[in-house]
C-alpha cells in the first residue's frame, strides 16, 4: 500500500480573526451578562456586578475574553460575605 | 418505564467527613462556630452537576479560617490533599470516584472579620449514588 504524507499549514491569522467573530463575541458576552445578572439578582443590586469584553494580546492566540467584576464597594462586600460570583459562575456553567 | 435515577447524596456532609479525617482537632462544619475558634473550616455547596445515575458531582467550597494567613493557606493545602486522596475511599457510606477541577487555594478575606484570615478552594467531588 502506498504511503502518503499530508502537510497541514495552519492559518494562524485566520484563527485570530475567528476568535473575534461576532458570533464568538456574542456567545461569550451573553454568558458573562448572564453571570452578572444572576450575581446582581442574588445580591439585590442593579449594577454592582458588571461585565467587560475584549480580545487578548496577539501572542499569537488573541483569545476573546469577557470578565465579570465587582464594580461597587457594596458588590465587593456582598461577594466577600456570600461568595456571590462563585455561585453565579457555576450556576451558569 | 420505571424511574431509574437514584436520589443523589448531599455532597456537603461527605466533604465534611473527608476533612474531619485530616483535621481531627478543628471544627469542620457548614457554618461558623459561635464563638469563633482560632481556626475553623466552613464547607458549602456551589452549583454542581448530576448527569450520570451512577454518581453526582457536587461542587464544594471549602473556606479555611485561621488567625494568620499562612496557617489558613496551609489548612487549605491540607484540605486539597485530602480531597485528592479521597478517591477510591468511602465516607458516610458514599464511594468517592474522584476529585476534579480544584481551584485554589485563594486568599479571600472578609472585611467584616478583622481577626481572622480566610483561604479557600473549591473542587468537584464525584460521589457514588449507591
Amino acid at each position: 500500500m502506498a504511503s502518503s504524507k499530508v502537510d497541514i499549514k495552519w492559518n494562524v491569522g485566520g484563527f485570530y480573526k475567528l476568535r473575534s467573530e461576532p458570533g464568538v463575541r456574542k456567545a461569550l458576552e451573553s454568558l458573562a451578562e448572564d453571570i452578572a445578572a444572576d450575581a446582581n439578582k442574588a445580591a439585590g443590586l442593579t449594577d454592582g456586578f458588571k461585565t467587560s469584553s475584549r480580545q487578548g494580546a496577539r501572542r499569537p492566540q488573541g483569545r476573546w475574553r469577557t470578565t465579570v467584576i465587582t464594580a461597587t464597594a457594596m458588590a465587593m462586600r456582598k461577594n466577600a460575605k456570600h461568595q456571590t460570583l462563585l455561585k453565579a459562575l457555576y450556576g451558569n456553567g | 418505564m420505571a424511574n431509574s435515577w437514584p436520589k443523589p447524596k448531599p455532597g456537603v456532609p461527605v466533604a465534611i467527613a473527608i476533612l474531619e479525617d485530616v483535621f481531627p482537632a478543628i471544627n469542620v462544619s457548614d457554618e461558623a462556630p459561635d464563638p469563633r475558634a482560632a481556626s475553623y473550616i466552613i464547607v458549602s455547596a456551589l452549583p454542581g452537576a448530576y448527569n450520570n445515575p451512577a454518581f453526582t458531582e457536587p461542587r464544594i467550597l471549602v473556606e479555611c479560617w485561621a488567625s494568620d494567613s499562612s496557617t489558613a493557606e496551609d489548612m487549605a493545602c491540607t484540605g486539597i490533599q485530602a480531597f485528592k486522596n479521597a478517591t477510591g475511599k468511602s465516607f458516610l457510606g458514599s464511594f468517592i470516584h474522584g476529585c476534579q477541577d480544584i481551584q485554589g487555594p485563594t486568599d479571600y478575606n472578609d472585611p467584616d472579620i478583622q481577626d481572622r484570615r480566610r483561604c479557600q478552594f473549591h473542587a468537584t467531588l464525584r460521589v457514588s449514588t449507591d
